[in-house]
């Protein structure tokens, strides 16, 4: 990476960024958007351990464990991450570090890729530990670096959050030389190391004397940043609100608050004195606004700004217009009825077959997260559940143990997935004999993220060959007697196994093996056309949801015939195995790249 | 042209809205200049709408405001039409005349719009509207997938923003791609050529420039 040089990064750039200069040694996380690319980043640097570890609680305990061995570390993960984690997150505030441990978190206000937009903040405040929110990419780098060295200075882990529009979005940075101090090496402390209860009530004092510290230190620090304006109105704000409202209301006083556990209620206090009204701007829940008024702070807040959604400088000009403070904005011209174009699963896409033979089976699917819970929308229509992480096989032993349906159960999980979180619900469905089929959708990769390793590809964040997990051996090593593979692209022999799957009583598992189509290659094989003339207009090609399939203006019956784009055909044979009158042929036009 | 300019770029998943939209900040910032790009990954790309936006010049946020963007490019006719809220009265559009038809439309059956009406839905907004047949140019340099980098050049070649076209130039050559330089820089080229055509049309209305015309 450069020095001392002007680059345009991403906030998640940004923060790899402060881990090479910081002279990170070791880090670890689980794909999630809007966090992935900050281990990506990270790891074309070469001289740094960076891996993507099974799930995010692991991932925690490997920076942990890091930490205690002397290198300083980084955790990374999206906001539901930090869930899985959180075990982990709550007895790390209890024993420290050794070199310093950030964890980023970045949330999804707004869910644009997230199944909820639950604010992290809390985690911090639940924890104890301190909490760092940058507002652009320039502080994200600047704010992650600081966060080591507080987590070395008071002995804490640092919770870093973003959200995706700081984590995503692109700004100029500095960057400076990468530092490197000597590794100190693990010192044995059981007293804070082992938390046995003996052992862990000694450190509980500690943290909380350690928030006194730091309150104090958050006082002084010159990331609470009092930035002067007309004292009629006073804001207190954080993280991209803070942006928001400068560029909404930029004659206001501002308190910004860069550290955001624990408060400087202090210099809260004293800002509030000297400002005639005072608000808090702040996306998602009243966090600080909750802080304030418990401290007896007269406050405004959520009253005028959502509490649900993003924040946007038009919601924030709102609010302050709701309160009286700011005319009413312009009301903004109304999007045209242009059509939608929601997300879909990609020509070829080995999830789609799977998923029509659930629909014909009429099978009640617990699913889960992934490309394949985009299954869930028309045609495709195949989903009945989707909550979190790994939920899909658990949640279909309790529907199949309520006696609620008559149809069979149907556990929907991707490679990753299952990985990740899949595991121990197999093994209740095994322990507590429960009549479901598990369908490990196997595309071997984490699709759903943009394509990244885990340990079921057999190669890692850093590109080397590791040894791949056994799907097969694992579910059979649990104890699943009947274990079947099928390639979805055959879409006869996927009905026949998942119908004998569900004919098994007990436990089953299909595992449908095909490589994803965008990732670790894009493929593009031979593309398919329709032969106008022997095309009857059936539509049921249409019934997979393949992009590639379009309109033409011939009918047959009055029904409109279909056609195929052979610039997006990946040539999967889904269609032609649908076509009744085996109107769906190989492109006689096409050739080959590099042969033509 | 004053330093600062608001541009959107809008496309489908896969079009390489995000790559168009850090190639005009990376320009930017080589070019000296302050620059935020707004922009969103994950479950849009997935053959979705995608939206990005570069800020040049001293700007808070990456958000731009209802009816201020100065130049706007669409990858694509339907998403062109899509930020017509975002579009100033001052704005120069480029929408590439290329369809991609939303397959929800398809499963309901219906017909992708006529692109008169969208053109004309964007010129009455703004100012200027030009429309070109960036896949076709891209496909005739080499590769369809530059279909942006046409685009990049079609806005350097109209001079419709501040950052300088070498600086583009230096932004698409120096893009981390699988794409070979030099196919890269003819698609470039080609945008340029195609762009430098209508240069200097002022006024509301539209140009249709034909495909492979240079
Ligand atoms: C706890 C948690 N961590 C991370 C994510 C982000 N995420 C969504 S789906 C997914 C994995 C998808 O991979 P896979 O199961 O292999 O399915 P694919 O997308 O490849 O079809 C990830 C990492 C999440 N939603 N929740």
């Amino acid at each position: 990476m450069t020095v001392d040089t002007r680059v345009l990064l991403s906030g998640n750039e940004a923060i790899a960024q402060a881990a090479v200069e910081a002279g990170v040694q070791v880090a670890a996380g689980y794909p999630g958007t809007p966090s992935t690319e900050i281990l990506e980043t990270l790891a074309r640097h070469g001289e740094i351990d960076v891996r993507w570890s099974p799930n995010e609680k692991v991932a925690l305990d490997v920076a942990l464990g890091a930490s205690l061995g002397g290198v300083r570390t980084l955790a990374t993960m999206k906001h539901v991450g930090l869930n899985v984690a959180a075990d982990t997150f709550m007895t790390a505030a209890y024993t420290g570090v050794g070199a310093g441990l950030v964890l980023i978190s970045a949330d999804d206000p707004g869910m644009h890729s997230s199944q909820n937009e639950q604010d992290n903040r809390f985690y911090a405040r639940l924890a104890g530990v301190p909490l760092l929110e940058p507002s652009d990419s320039l502080e994200a780098k600047e704010f992650t670096k600081l966060a080591f060295e507080i987590s070395e200075e008071f002995d804490t882990p640092v919770l870093v959050r973003t959200t995706t529009r700081i984590s995503h979005n692109r700004g100029v940075v500095t960057t400076e030389a990468r530092r490197v101090r000597e590794t100190l090496g693990f010192s044995r402390d059981p007293s804070k190391y082992v938390m046995i209860p003996a052992y862990a009530r000694r450190r509980r004092p500690v943290l909380l004397e350690r928030l006194e510290e730091l309150t104090t230190y958050v006082e002084e620090s010159p990331l609470t940043a009092d930035i002067a304006g007309d004292s009629t109105v006073g804001v207190v704000t954080s993280g991209i609100a803070y942006r928001y409202v400068r560029e909404v209301i930029p004659g206001a006083r501002v308190l910004k608050l860069g550290i955001t556990h624990p408060l400087p209620m202090d210099r809260i206090k004293s800002f509030a004195a000297e400002v005639d009204r005072l608000f808090v701007v702040e996306e998602l829940d009243p966090f600080l606004e909750d802080a304030l008024r418990a401290a007896g702070i007269d406050v405004e807040g959520k009253a005028f700004f959502p509490r649900a959604g993003e924040l946007s400088p038009d919601a924030v000009r709102k609010g302050f217009a709701a309160a009286g403070v700011l005319e009413a904005p312009a009301p903004v011209p109304e999007p045209p009825a242009t059509v939608v174009r929601p997300p879909l699963l990609c020509p070829g896409c080995p999830h789609t077959a799977p998923f029509l033979v659930l629909k014909r089976i009429g099978a009640v699917v617990a699913g889960d997260i992934g490309c394949y819970t985009l299954a869930a929308l028309e045609p495709l229509a195949a989903m009945d559940t989707c909550v979190a992480m790994g939920s899909s096989i658990g949640m279909a032993v309790g529907l199949a143990a309520s006696g609620g349906t008559e149809k069979p159960v149907v556990a929907t999980i991707g490679d990753s997935t299952f990985l990740h979180g899949g595991i121990p619900g197999l093994i209740e469905a095994v322990y507590n004999e429960a009549d479901v089929t598990v369908l490990i959708l196997d595309n071997g990769t984490v699709a759903m993220t943009g394509g990244q390793e885990h340990p079921g590809t057999g190669v890692t964040l850093q590109g080397e060959d590791t040894r791949p997990v056994d799907l097969v051996a694992l579910c059979r090593s649990v104890g699943v007697d009947d274990v079947r593979v099928v390639d979805p692209h055959d879409l006869a022999a996927t009905y026949r196994e998942i119908e004998g799957a569900i004919a098994h009583k007990g436990p089953s598992v299909v595992i449908t093996n095909r490589p994803c189509v965008v990732a670790p290659t894009k493929v593009k094989d031979h593309p398919f056309t329709v032969v106008a003339e022997a095309c009857t207009a059936c539509q049921l090609c249409m019934t997979a949801g393949c992009p590639s399939i379009v309109w033409t203006d011939e009918t047959f019956e009055g029904r409109r015939k279909v056609a195929i784009d052979t610039t997006t055909c990946t040539g999967c044979t889904l269609c032609a195995q649908l076509c009744p009158p085996r109107a769906i042929v190989l492109d006689p036009e096409w050739e080959a790249p590099g042969r033509g | 042209m004053s330093a600062s300019c608001d541009v959107v770029v809008a496309g489908v998943g896969g079009q390489g809205v995000l790559r168009l939209a850090h190639a005009l900040g990376a320009a930017a910032a080589a070019a000296g200049l302050g620059v935020r790009v707004g922009q969103i990954y994950g479950l849009s790309q997935r053959g979705g709408s995608v939206e990005a936006t570069v800020r040049i010049g001293d700007m808070r946020t990456a958000f731009i405001p209802p009816a201020s963007a100065d130049v706007v490019v669409g990858l694509e006719p339907l998403e062109a039409q899509r930020v017509v809220p975002k579009m100033s009265p001052r704005a120069t559009v480029l929408v590439n005349r290329t369809p991609i038809v939303p397959t929800s439309l398809t499963l309901a059956g219906g017909d992708y719009p006529d692109l008169d009406g969208i053109v004309e839905a964007i010129a009455a907004v703004a100012r200027r509207v030009y429309v070109l047949d960036a896949t076709a140019a891209a496909a005739a340099a080499g590769d369809r997938r530059l279909t942006n980098t046409v685009m990049l050049g079609a806005l350097a070649g109209l001079e419709a923003s501040p950052i300088p076209t070498d600086a583009l130039l230096g932004a698409v050559a120096g893009a981390d791609s699988s794409i070979d330089v030099a196919v890269r820089k003819a698609a470039f080229a080609r945008g340029a050529g195609l762009g430098r055509d209508h240069a200097g049309v002022v006024g509301a209305g539209t140009a249709t420039t034909p495909a492979g015309r240079d």
